[in-house]
Formats: C-alpha cells, structure tokens, sequence
C-alpha cells in the first residue's frame, strides 16, 4: 500500500481493460496477478479497490461478468472485455499515452 | 448488464452485498492458495492475503456505492463544483442567469396570462353544460354579425318545445342589458344592470353569498320588483350592510326590494365574451327580473333577447342542436314567412369564454417561445465556449477516467443551477412586469386581464427552467461525444468541430430575432394604417358623456325629445362650444340598431333585403363628431312631426342602393314608418365598432320625428373650440353638466369621455399586441447580439495567431478588422437569409392582426433585416477592433 500504487489506482480500468482484451476472460484475482507480472512486481493493484473499479466498469458495459465453477470447485466472477469496453481500450489507451507524454513534456521542459 | 437488473440490484442490497462478499472471499482463498504454495504455512497465508486484502467493510461500502447510493453523493458534489465554478466565473454566470431570466420571466408571464384566461375555472357548476342558444342571421342578410338577439315570442315558443324532463333543456333563460337610475343619498347614479329571466339563474345554478335568488314568481309582469346586487355594488355604494337584504331601493321612480347579493367571482354575463350586437356592459351591479309578457308581438318590437340553457342530465350538445333544428323547421312551417330567422348555434359558456382568446394567447406564448429559444440558445453558446475553454481540464479529467457520462452529468448540473437561479430571477421580473401588464390589459384586453399565479404557473415554470436547462447543456454535451475531450488534438486543432454548433445556434438565433422584428414591424405599420384611416370622424376637442332619463318622468319620447332639444339649445349657449348633438351611442363604442328598408317604386326582393344601421340623432350631431357633410343639409328645429319625414344617409347606403345618382332627393322607408322619407343629406363614412371594420350603409332620422323606445339613454357630444390644450378640463366639464341640469336637475351625466379617448379605446388591442410583439423583439435581437458577438468574439480569439502571422507579413490592421468582420456578417447574413423564410410563414399567422398592410410588405421585410444587419455589425465590432489592436509579436511569442 504504497503511495506508488495509490496512483494507479487512475489508471486501473486501463489496465484491467488491456489485460482482458489480450488474456480472454479472467477473475479478479487473474486480473491482479497479471497487473503485477507484467510489471515486474512494480504495480501493485490494491486488491480492495480493484473490485469496485471492475463493477463500475460492468456498470459502463465495457465488461461483462459471468459466475463459473474453477478447477478448485470455487465460484470465481469471471469478466469479460465487451465491444464497447475494446472502444473505450481504444480511447483510455490513446489518452493515456496522450496526458503522459504531456506530463513527460512539462517534466522536461519545467 | 442491463439497465433492468442494475435497478433491482440496486434495490436488493443485500444480495448485492452478498454476491460481492463471494467474489471477495475467492479472491482470499486464491491468493492463500498461491502463498501457501509458495511454501507459507496454510494458516500464515490466510492471513496475509486477508490482510492484503484490506478492511472488508470500506470495500464494501465503496462497492455498493458503485451502484446505488452513489448518484446522490455524486448530484452534491456536482452540484458544489456547479456553485464553485459560477463563483469563480461571475461573468459568465451574470450573463447566462441574464438571458435565462428574460426568457423564463417573459414565458412564465404570458403563461400565468393564458391560465388566467383559458385555464381558470369558471364560477359556475359545469360551465360545459350551460349553453348560449344563439340566433344566427340569415345570409342573405349581409349584416356582418352572426348573432342576432331573439324575441319574446320565440322564447315561449322555444321553451315549451325543448325545455322540461325528456327534452334537451332542463331549463331555458333570456336575458337583455339594462340600466337604472338609482336614487340614493344626492345626485341620482346610473346602475349597469342585467335584466334576467328566473330560468337564467335556474340554468346557471348559482348561490347567492346573501339571501336568495328572485323566484319565478317575482319574474312576471307587473310583479318584478325585486333586484339581485353584485358583491361590488354592495361592498361599495352599500357598505356592505350586512342587513340589506329586505331591504328596497328606488329604482328608475320604484321600489326595489332586496333579495340577495351575488358572490364576488359572479360577473354573469362577461360583456366580453358576448356579442357587441347586445350591449352588455362589463362588471353588472345588479340582476333584475325580465318579466317576459306572453303576449304577441307588437308590431315591430325590437328583438334584444340572448337566450341561455342548461342540458338535461344524459344530453349532448348535439342532441340539444337536433332539438333546435326541429324546432327550427317546425317554426318555419308555421310562419313561412321567418323562413332562416329561426336558426340557432349553440355555445358552452366554457367555450364562450375563451372564444376569440386562443388565436391571440397563441401568438403570444409563439412570441414568447421565440424569446425563450433565443436566451437558450445564447446560454448554449456561452456554454460551449466554457467548455471549449475548459477542455484541457476535461480531457486530463476524462484521461484519468472520468467517463463521459460523469462528464456530462456535471455540465447537465451547471446548467440547471444556473436554469433555476435565472428561472427564480425570471419570476420575479415575471412578478414585477405581470403588475404593469395588467394594467395595460385591463383597457386592451379585458377578458386577458384576469391572471392567475396559481401551481400550474408554478409547476409550468419548473418544467420550462428544467427543460430549457436540459436544452442549453445539450450543446456542450454533444461537444463531449464528438470526442473532443481528447487530449491528443493538439492545439491547432482546438477550433475544429465546435464552430459549426456555435454557428448554428447563431444563425438561428439571428432567424428568430428577424421573425420578431418583422412581426413587430408589420404590426407597427398595421397600427399606423389604422390611424392614418381613422373613424372617419375628428375626435379633436371633442367629448361625449352620457345622459340616462328616468323613465317616471319621461314616460312619452316626445317629452325625452323635448328634453334633449332643450339641453341642446343650453349647451350651445356656453361660449366654448362650437357644436353640439345627441345620438344613441357614442362613435366607436360598438352597439347601434339595424334595420331592412324598402325603396319606393322598386320592388321588393325577399331574398336580398336592404338591411342597414339606422340611429336617431338630432341636428348638429356630424358637426359635433366632426364627420364631414358630402351633400344636402343637416337637421333642422323644423323638422318636426308636422313637417315632411326626412333622413340622412351615410356615403356608403348612397353608392349602394343609387350608384351613379344623387340620393338627396330620394325616398327610403323603414318599415315601422307610416310613410316614406326623404333623403335630405349624404354624409361622410364613420365607423362604429372599430377602426378596422368594413362601413356598411347607415340611415339617420331627427329624434323630432321619430318614435323611439330607447330614447332614455344618449349620448351628448360637444366640439369645444380648439385651444393648445384641447381637453377635458374639470371647468368645461362642470359647465356642461350645469346646462344638462338647467333642465332636469335630475338627470344623471356619466361615462365623460373625449372622443379622441375612444380612438385609442379602439385601438388598445392592435396597441398592446405591437408592444409585446416589439418588446419581445428587441428583447430577442439583444440576446442574439450578445450571441453573434461571443461567436465572433470566440472565433477572434482562436485565430489570433494567424492574424499575428498576417500583420507580420503585411497586412494592414484595417484587413484583420475586415476578416472579423467579414467572419461576423457571413453568420449574420446566413441568420437573416434563414429568418426571411421564417417570418414570410410568421406573416401568414399574424394576417387576422394585419389592417392596410400585406404580410409580404415590402418595406417591412427591407427596413428589418437592414435593423438586424446594423446592431449584427456592431456586435462585431467590438472583436473587430480588438483584432487590429493586436501586436503580432506577442501574438506570435505566446506559443
């Protein structure tokens, strides 16, 4: 519960949309082992936010959930990415890169 | 997930609840499951993936929030953005809270007019139920009006044919104006009353606050002498003696009894809503008996009677309209001679009140949506500049995930912040003006002049300020979806996508200020044709008052006659006085009688009778109205009885019946006449009713000569010399009445009015209808120039650096002036283009106002869009200048 990941709390949907677009369908806990692999350990989702952000997410129809039966005989919700969620990928993605670079920018320039 | 299953989960918390609590406790296990094979104890890892995990609580608060509870702690915290913003930007908020109010203020006032007028209820039980029996004029009449009074006999008749169980009717009433002279305390005082058959108040169904109503008993002649006050008479002339029942008045020489006092809202009829043929005044004082005779017609009885019904429980109106159609035929069978005399129309009294109000409420609240759409529009504009300016803050908000929605909530919040404070602010101008309005209409238009701020103003002006704050956040939202919250566009393109709306909204707002200004314009040019033709007669420096005999001491016309030639002489001997005349009624104030003549030596054509107005004057009347004599003589002292019968005519009758002949000379005859008369002179033309009507024939004969039942009430009319200061002063005034009471001291003299008062009389509605149209059109082309001047003001500002590149290169700050203006006058020419369209279908509906002046008339439709060009021109002048006062070194250094 660093401050590090405090920030990306911004930024979750994004990721949690990327991941579902390229990894299929997957629980949140798949969601935040991903999150944290991919970055090397570096992010950290907190676990606790992450599920009011999916269900906001749900509620905007970029993504649906389904209950299932895992292998351990547990019900996991499971989400999916929509078309609608690809979209907003598509534009979280660009305004991400966008503001970023905007940020590095003035970094640089300040 | 759908919007259905969203709402019941945000119904059913619990399970909400629940289903999150197992996702969560899935999550826990896995993550314990993946520590412990990593090598943790199983009950270490446990804990530690709990602990990860957070407190369970807070996430589940936050979740459930997520869904449910979370748009109300939203809608505060917007709406303290909302607060924060406008405070931030006063400016901004001034001029959005400005427009919205005039709009809101200007709707909410000619709304609270309409539910006065057409909305409010009436003061009597079923107002849908109780029925005008009209008497339609036979075509072939030609006469202009359609409603035409009924007779005695036909009221007998139509009772006993139509009225009673298992007939339409469960009672029929007549009724006819009247007046009294009431001798009280001093001077005599002249009543405006109704004279009423039992069967009107039993077909009304009203209850007296006093007392009761008079019986069928006391409605026969002979009997009768009872009276029915208004709540006015009584609170006033009576102070309101709360004893007063029982007890009498002298009425007219007799005694009148007391039996009840009318409620206050109790106005039966409104003059307004009646036909002008009968004469009702407004605002009765009293009702008395009409105590019909049964007997037959006297030969030439005048016909004044308006009937009134109430349907029988289970009957329609169409069922009512068969059984005066039978009746009708029946009539016609037995005296084939009224053949299309016995033609009714029936009328609710719902329908009666609002007959002639919905075109013109109509025009107004068209006007007023137009100011409405207008204000809007400008809160739009200002709007999407705001959000222009603010997109920065917006992409940044929505790149860190805001969506849109949330977004475009925020915006949607604003807007009806500022929609209700510019609505509240509305009101009070509403309040404030609503005052002075009905001051104006209670001469214009006295039916309009009853306004009502009761819920449905209330709930009315809520939904508007809602609707036309959803309207004005519309634009910016719309700016929202076309992806402009996107921080990539860099900043060359930031003028890209919104001018289009910012220019439609210009241009249509431009459109509709045009609409107004050139119905104003046709209206005001309408106005000025009416003067400019007039009533034919010259009001200046003249007055009419009016002299009510009583009828005990003037039983006889000839003893009237007498009396009006002696106040005649009188009054002509008071040095001021040029001319002076006595008719039935004053010019323009509406009710005269009508007649059908025969032409010695033609012969008669049953289908096409000769009817004309005919009135009894005495010499020196057109000289004191000031219309001009085309031919012949005025009346003389000597034409009396004993003399040869003569007449005048109007210009109108002569072109008529002897086109191409001279009429002096010429017999006519009126059918009650003994003998014919002789035409002895041709008058100008003058109108009657008002400035716009068509002048119909009229005939005139000396009150010396001519018998005439209702000789009791004239009207004098005296030219004074013309001073500076022609008017009415006091001193004449009181000099007049000393003539009039040198000859009966108890003759009262009311109504005093100068003649160049009734002109404007005439003219109040054209008037008031001008005012608002004109007010609301210059309210709209204001707004629409604040609009234009903040699109071109925006669009000057984007292009700055380009004007900065230009002046580096050469141009003269003259040419960067021109390109803003240029920029401008397109907008405003594209509006003006659009709103000559508008207005030519604007024009079709304003026709019925039109007089003298085509709805295509061509120097309206020149000098409007030449107004609008002008004040478009200097809205953008302003950022003109601002342009060339550019210095295209710091233009260029700021990027």
């Amino acid at each position: 519960m660093s401050k590090a990941s405090d920030s990306l709390h911004d930024a979750l949907p994004l990721l949690a949309l990327k991941i579902l677009a390229r990894r299929g369908p997957l629980h949140g806990y798949g969601i935040t082992g991903h999150i944290q692999a991919m970055s090397d350990e570096r992010l950290r989702p907190e676990e606790g936010s992450l599920y009011p952000a999916l269900h906001r997410m749900e509620e905007a129809g970029w993504i649906e959930a389904e209950w299932v039966m895992t292998e351990k005989k547990r019900r996991a919700r499971v989400y999916a990415i929509t078309v609608r969620g690809r979209k907003e990928l598509e534009a979280a993605e660009a305004r991400w890169r966008s503001a970023s670079a905007a940020i590095q920018q003035v970094l640089q320039r300040a | 997930m759908s919007w259905l299953s969203r709402i019941r989960r945000s119904l059913r918390p619990a399970a909400l609840i629940h289903e999150l609590e197992e996702e969560q406790k899935f999550h826990v296990l896995s993550k314990a499951d993946d520590l412990a094979a990593a090598g943790a104890s199983l009950g270490a890892a446990r804990r530690e993936a709990e602990r990860a995990f957070g407190n369970g609580l807070s996430n589940r608060q936050s979740s459930q929030e997520a869904r449910s509870i979370r748009w109300l702690t939203d809608v505060a915290s917007d709406t303290r953005l909302a607060w924060r913003d406008m405070l931030r930007r006063p400016g901004f908020a001034a001029a959005a809270i400005l427009s919205l109010a005039l709009g809101l203020g200007a709707a909410t006032a000619v709304f609270s007019l309409a539910n006065g007028a057409l909305l409010r209820p009436l003061p009597v039980p079923q107002a849908d139920r109780f029925e005008f029996i009209w008497r339609q004029a036979p075509a072939s009449l030609q006469m202009g009006t359609e409603e035409i009074p009924w007779d005695r006999v036909v009221f007998w008749k139509m009772q006993a044919a139509t009225t009673g169980p298992g007939h339409a009717f469960a009672s029929l009433g007549a009724l006819r104006p009247g007046s009294v002279n009431w001798t009280g305390e001093g001077e005599p005082v002249r009543l405006r009353a109704v004279l009423a058959s039992a069967g009107v108040f039993a077909a009304l169904g009203v209850r007296p606050e006093l007392g009761r109503i008079y019986t069928e008993a006391e409605d026969q002649p002979g009997r009768g002498r009872v009276a029915l006050l208004s709540d006015a008479l009584w609170r006033g002339a009576l102070h309101a003696d709360p004893a007063i029942v029982g007890h009498t008045l002298d009425l007219d020489g007799q005694a009148y009894t007391v039996v009840g006092v009318m409620p206050p809202e109790f106005q039966f009829p409104e003059a307004a809503a009646m036909p002008a043929i009968f004469a009702f005044q407004a605002r009765p004082q009293l009702w008395l008996p009409l105590a019909l005779s049964s007997g037959p017609l006297i030969p030439y009885e005048s016909a004044e009677l308006a009937f009134v019904g109430r349907l029988n429980p289970g009957v329609g109106a169409r069922q009512a309209a068969a059984a005066l159609d039978a009746f009708r035929q029946r009539s016609e069978t037995e005296q084939p001679r009224g053949k299309g005399w016995f033609t009714s129309r029936l009328q609710s009294l719902a329908a009666a009140h609002t007959a002639g109000l919905r075109q013109p409420l109509l025009l107004l609240l068209l006007a007023v949506g137009l100011v409405l759409a207008v204000a809007c529009a400008n809160v739009a504009g200002l709007l999407l500049a705001r959000a222009l300016a603010r997109r920065g803050e917006l992409a940044l908000k929505a790149a860190l995930g805001a969506g849109r929605w949330r977004l475009a909530r925020q915006m949607l919040t604003e807007t009806l912040w500022l929609a209700l404070l510019g609505g509240g602010l509305g009101a009070l101008l509403a309040l404030a003006t609503l005052h002075g309005l009905q001051g104006l209409l209670a001469t214009a238009l006295p039916r309009l002049s009853g306004v009502a701020t009761d819920w449905r103003v209330f709930a009315f002006g809520l939904a508007l300020i809602l609707s036309s704050g959803m309207g004005c956040a519309l634009a910016p939202m719309l700016l929202l979806r076309s992806g402009a919250g996107d921080l990539r566009s860099g900043k060359g393109s930031v003028s890209r996508g919104s001018p289009q709306l910012r220019t439609a909204l210009v241009t249509g707002q431009v459109a509709l200020a045009l609409v107004l200004v050139v119905a104003g314009g046709l209206l005001a040019r309408s106005l000025q044709a009416l003067l400019a033709a007039g009533g034919g007669f010259d009001p200046q420096a003249a007055v009419a008052v009016k002299l009510s005999l009583p009828q005990s001491a003037y039983p006889d016309w000839s003893q009237a006659a007498r009396f009006y030639q002696s106040v005649r002489t009188q009054v002509a001997r008071l040095p001021e006085v040029v001319a002076v005349g006595v008719n039935k009624t004053a010019p323009l104030a509406g009710d005269g009688e009508s007649t059908i003549v025969r032409f010695p030596g033609r012969p008669a054509d049953p289908e096409h009778p000769a009817a004309v107005n005919y009135a009894m004057i005495s010499a020196g009347y057109f000289t004191a109205v000031g219309v001009p004599r085309l031919a012949g003589r005025d009346f003389l002292d000597s034409d009396t009885q004993a003399s040869m019968p003569v007449a005048i005519v109007n210009q109108a009758l002569a072109d008529k019946f002897y086109p191409g002949a001279a009429a002096v000379g010429q017999q006519i005859r009126i059918p009650v006449d003994p003998e014919p008369r002789t035409i002895v002179g041709v008058v100008a033309n003058f109108k009657h009713d008002s400035l716009s009507e068509q002048v119909v024939p009229e005939l005139y004969a000396p009150i010396t000569q001519k018998p005439w039942p209702a000789m009791l009430t004239m009207s004098l009319v005296v030219r004074v010399r013309a001073t500076p200061h022609a008017g009415l002063t006091a001193h004449l005034r009181d000099r007049i009445a000393g003539a009039v009471h040198a000859v009966d001291a108890h003759v009262p003299l009311s109504d005093w009015t100068p003649l160049p008062q009734l002109v404007s009389r005439a003219t109040a509605p054209q008037r008031l209808a001008l005012w608002l149209v004109a007010g609301f059109g210059l309210l709209t082309l204001l707004l629409a120039a604040i609009g234009l001047y903040g699109v071109v003001a925006y669009i000057a500002a984007q292009r700055r650096r380009e004007f900065g590149v230009r002046m580096a290169l050469g141009a003269t700050r003259t040419a960067v002036s021109a390109l803003v203006l240029r920029q401008g006058s397109r907008l405003a020419l594209g509006g003006i283009a659009v709103g000559l369209l508008l207005a030519a279908a604007a024009g079709r509906l304003l026709q019925s106002y039109l007089f003298g002046v085509r709805a295509w008339d061509p120097l309206t439709l020149a000098l409007a869009p030449a107004l609008l060009a002008l004040v478009m021109l200097l809205a953008c002048l302003v950022p003109a200048r601002r342009a060339a006062r550019l210095d295209p070194v710091e233009t260029l250094r700021q990027d």
